[in-house]
C-alpha cells in the first residue's frame, strides 16, 4: 500500500519513519500514517462488525488512541499494523458488546437453571449496498452469521501478508488456536456460499 | 505414486501445513491430474473469497478524507501563538501593576486630604447642662476616632548629656590617713 501525501509517497515501511515525526508533532505525519493505514483497519473494523456507521466510529477511535499512544509502540514485540489492528480488533469487541448488551432480556437472565437465549451476534443486520455484486452480498451475509471468535479470525485471515503468530497476537491467543479458528471459519463459509450459491 | 492428498489440500491453501507436508502436497500435485484438479479448483474458491470478503469490507470513496477532520481535532497538537511573546505579557502586567498602584496612591492622597478638610470637633448638645462641665466635650464618632490624624507629636528638648565623666573621688585605702582629722 502506498500512499500519496504532500508530494511524497509512503508505504507500509515508512511506518517508523513516520512514527519518529510523528512524535516530533509533525502533522503531515500523522495524515500520512493516517492514509496509509486508514483502508486495512476500516476494512478489518467493518468486516468485524458489519455496519457503516459502527465502523467509522471504532475506525476514528482507534486512530485517536493509536496516535496519541504513539510513544507507547514498541517495534521489538510487534509490526506497526499488528499494533494498530490490536487496538481496532479490541475496539471494535467492545463496540459489540455494547450493541449486544440490550438485546438479552432481564427475564432470561433470571430464569434459574435456563441457559439465556443467546442473543443475536449482530444487533444490527447486515447492509446491503447498491455496488456489491451478488458474491459480496452473500459474502457479507455469510460473515455476519459466523459467531465473534470465527469472524474475526476469518476477517484476519484474508488480510495479506498476516500470519498465523501475528493473528495470535491481535486476537491474545495462541497461534494454533488462530490457525483451528481460521480453519473452521474457512469450512463454515465455504458451506455458507455454497448453500447459497 | 503416492496417496491422494486430498486431506490436505484445504490446510495447505489456507497456509497451516509445515514446509515439510506442504512440498509432499506440491509434489504429489505434480505427478497427479486428479488431485492437481483439486487443488486448482481450491486455490480459485479461496482467491474468490478472498476477494468478496475484501471488497466486501471496503471503505466507500471519500469516507477517509471525510474522517481525517475528526481524528486530527483529536490528535494534532494544538498551535501555538508566537504574535504574543512572553516578554510582551510580562511588559503588560507589569505596566498594569503601576498603572493600579498609582491610582491606588492616588485615592489614598486625596481620602487623606479630604479628610484633614472636614475633622471639626463637635461640641455635645442635648440635655446635659452646658455648666456641667467647664470645658467643651468633644464628640468623636467611630469614624472620626479611626480617621483622625494623629496629633502633633510633642517635642521635648532633651537635657544634654553630660559631655564629661567626673565621678565623686573615692577613698583610697593604700592612701596615708589625712593628718589632722
Amino acid at each position: 500500500m502506498s500512499i500519496l501525501v504532500s508530494g511524497r509517497v509512503y508505504t507500509l515501511k515508512d511506518s517508523l519513519d513516520l512514527i519518529e515525526r510523528c512524535l516530533h508533532g509533525d502533522e503531515v505525519a500523522y495524515a500520512a500514517l493516517y492514509r496509509v493505514y486508514f483502508y486495512d483497519i476500516y476494512r478489518l473494523v467493518y468486516g468485524l462488525l458489519g455496519h457503516r456507521e459502527d465502523t467509522e466510529e471504532v475506525v476514528q477511535d482507534s486512530f485517536v488512541y493509536a496516535m496519541r499512544n504513539l510513544a507507547r509502540y514498541d517495534p521489538e514485540r510487534a509490526s506497526f499494523r499488528t499494533w494498530l489492528f490490536t487496538i481496532a480488533t479490541s475496539r471494535a469487541r467492545n463496540k459489540r458488546r455494547r450493541l449486544w448488551l440490550p438485546t438479552i432480556s432481564l427475564g432470561q437472565l433470571l430464569q434459574i437453571g435456563v441457559e439465556p437465549a443467546v442473543p443475536n451476534q449482530t444487533a444490527r443486520p447486515p447492509e446491503t449496498h447498491a455496488e456489491d455484486s451478488n458474491l459480496q452480498a452473500t459474502v457479507r451475509k455469510a460473515l455476519c452469521q459466523l459467531s465473534p471468535k470465527l469472524r474475526e479470525a476469518a476477517v484476519l485471515r484474508y488480510f495479506e501478508g498476516l500470519t498465523y503468530k501475528e493473528m495470535g497476537q491481535i486476537l491474545n491467543i495462541p497461534h494454533k488456536t488462530a490457525e483451528s479458528r481460521v480453519r473452521l471459519a474457512h469450512k463454515v463459509l465455504r458451506e455458507k456460499l455454497e448453500v447459497e450459491d | 505414486m503416492s496417496a491422494h492428498v486430498d486431506s490436505l489440500i484445504d490446510d495447505y491453501v489456507l497456509g497451516l501445513l509445515p514446509a515439510g507436508e506442504r512440498r509432499a502436497v506440491e509434489q504429489h500435485a505434480a505427478h497427479c491430474p486428479r488431485c492437481a484438479k483439486l487443488l486448482a479448483q481450491e486455490r480459485r474458491q479461496e482467491a474468490r473469497l478472498a476477494a468478496a470478503i475484501r471488497g466486501a469490507t471496503t471503505a466507500p470513496a471519500g469516507r477517509m478524507e471525510a474522517l481525517w477532520p475528526n481524528v486530527a481535532a483529536a490528535v494534532l497538537p494544538r498551535p501555538r501563538f508566537n504574535w504574543w511573546p512572553r516578554w510582551r505579557t510580562a511588559l503588560a502586567t507589569l505596566a498594569t501593576a503601576l498603572v493600579i498602584l498609582v491610582g491606588a496612591m492616588g485615592t489614598i492622597n486625596r481620602f487623606d486630604g479630604w479628610m484633614m478638610a472636614t475633622y471639626t470637633p463637635t461640641t455635645a448638645s442635648g440635655s446635659a447642662s452646658p455648666t456641667a462641665s467647664s470645658t467643651p466635650t468633644v464628640l468623636l464618632t467611630q469614624d472620626s476616632v479611626a480617621c483622625r490624624p494623629a496629633p502633633p507629636a510633642v517635642c521635648r528638648t532633651p537635657e544634654p548629656l553630660a559631655t564629661s565623666y567626673s565621678p565623686q573621688p573615692q577613698p583610697n585605702p593604700s592612701a596615708p590617713p589625712l593628718a589632722g582629722r
